[in-house]
């Protein structure tokens, strides 16, 4: 290296420095936890905030050239979808009607039974933009942050099931883990039967349930939240179940479930402001770093 | 000694002289310039690239994007752009934290290391370089998946998103290559071929 003989000292000693951290740089990486990056990380914070104008920016540009496309070019289909559209609002106002009278008999059968009446939850509707659904390491973002009071952890609901949770928050956006990321575990019920269970993610975009081998299951299950752990409320739809193969082991048997959530048309969701409250507790007294320090003591990194 | 009319020559608009920064480069003088740049060209592909119906092809525009600016830049200049450009792409995934920072932080010591002694008039070294760092960085990731995910998420699929991303980086980086090098000479100092014989 003719450059390197030429250098003073002081760039000499940095040049080499530089050089034996990136020899060494992936020792380092595998003596970690290899976790994901975590709002407890100031780096991750800060990049999340200088991320932010690029991302707005593009996506308001990619916003307006998608709306004067729709706007001016599929205007053709525009009659035909408003007649079919019409034909479903009405068909789903009369459900609407069954719904609402269904919700009011469980309302009063609850109350007769002596359950605490639901209160309303205090949620928040983030609009999706920009999302990572190459496998393995897939996630959302959202156009909320710190500032709307987003904080990790907290869960994220779409109209036809659980998203995921909130993973990194930056002061405008935050980034969710998804139902079917590795990383995920969630407390669930086989509606039909209430066996409980804990959820995990799998490869692609299916998720995964392990069970002992004499529960009943059967294909076409639908998986709810079961409310316990995780800050998700009881009932929420997860999926239904698609396939159920046997462990070697002759004991359990593993439930490959179909999220209802179609991970890629998503464009809204919403943000519930509940966490799990013992967790919360717990961070709140020791700090947003003991996550992390117990994770990682956990795994032996 | 003549008299020069220095209105002849009125100083350059606004325009012409931000005209250098408009046009999308890796390697601009500036370090902050290449910053804002990096981080622009992060946000596009993420939201061009990493989503919708581009992101099974796995096309990648970030690494041919670095691996341009690891052979024209200092190491410390490029070890910033690694590990910015390492965080933008960790940030926008559950990836592990320090995964792609690692990959490409030694992409940048790697091509440090050797660009003094290849020839870089040659189209060669640069489609060479950008598959090889593309292809390091595919082998790392995949690695990393198998670790942390199980090896079942290397299947077939995921092995074909692979190759397409190799040709994609090294295709996309041989044409910025072509158009940068019509803007103006890359190369620069860096020619193995016209060193003295030691």
């Amino acid at each position: 290296m003719s450059g390197f003989s030429a250098m003073t000292s002081k760039r000499r000693i940095l040049w080499v420095s530089l050089l034996i951290s990136a020899i060494l740089a992936p020792f380092i990486l595998f003596s970690t936890p290899m976790r994901t990056w975590t709002t407890a990380s100031p780096v991750a914070t800060i990049m999340q905030d200088l991320m932010w104008p690029f991302v707005y920016g593009w996506n308001l540009t990619a916003d307006f050239a998608s709306r004067q496309t729709s706007r001016y070019l599929f205007l053709s289909g525009a009659a035909a979808e408003n007649e079919r559209l019409r034909a479903e609002l009405a068909e789903q106002k009369a459900r609407h009607l069954d719904y609402e009278e269904q919700v009011q008999q469980t309302s009063r059968l609850r109350e007769l039974l002596g359950f605490a009446k639901r209160y309303e939850r205090k949620m928040l509707v983030a609009e999706v933009i920009g999302s990572n659904t190459r496998a393995p390491f897939k996630s959302l973002r959202v156009a909320r942050g710190r500032a709307d009071g987003v904080r990790v952890g907290m869960p994220v609901v779409a109209a036809d099931g659980i998203v995921g949770r909130v993973v990194r928050v930056g002061s405008r956006m935050s980034d969710l883990q998804l139902l079917v990321d590795f990383d995920f575990n969630l407390d669930v019920l086989l509606q039909r039967t209430r066996v409980r269970g804990v959820i995990g993610g799998y490869q692609g975009e299916h998720a995964r349930l392990s069970m002992q081998k004499g529960t009943e299951v059967r294909i076409g299950d639908t998986i709810i939240t079961s409310g316990i752990v995780g800050g998700f409320p009881k009932g929420l739809p997860v999926g239904r179940v698609m396939r159920i193969s046997y462990e070697s082991d002759n004991v359990s048997q593993v439930i490959t479930v179909e999220p209802w959530v179609d991970y890629r048309r998503l464009e809204e969701v919403m943000i519930l402001f509940e966490t799990d409250p013992e967790l919360q507790k717990l961070i709140d007294i020791a700090g947003p770093q003991w996550l992390d320090k117990t994770l990682d003591n956990a795994s032996g990194g | 000694m003549p008299h020069v009319d220095q209105h002849l020559h009125p100083p350059p608009s606004l325009l012409v002289r931000l005209l250098p920064y408009l046009v999308p480069k890796p390697w601009t003088g500036k370090l902050w310039l290449d910053v804002i740049y990096l981080l622009a060209v992060a946000a596009v592909a993420q939201a061009l690239l990493m989503s919708g119906p581009l992101a099974t092809l796995h096309i990648d525009v970030l690494t041919p994007w670095l691996v341009t600016g690891f052979v024209l830049q200092s190491l410390p200049r490029a070890t910033v752009l690694a590990v910015i450009g390492g965080l933008a792409l960790e940030l926008h995934s559950t990836a592990p934290a320090g995964m792609y920072i690692c990959v490409y932080w030694v992409t940048a010591a790697t091509i440090a290391l050797v660009r003094n002694t290849l020839s870089w008039r040659h189209s060669v070294p640069w489609l060479v370089t950008m598959l090889a760092a593309t292809a390091w960085l595919s082998v790392f990731e995949g690695f990393v998946a198998s670790l942390t995910r199980g090896s079942g998420v290397i299947d077939l699929v995921y092995c074909l998103q692979q190759l397409t991303r190799i040709a994609s980086a090294a295709g996309i980086g041989m044409i910025c290559y072509g158009w940068w090098r019509s803007l103006e000479s890359l190369e620069g100092d860096l020619d193995g071929e016209e060193r003295p014989e030691p």
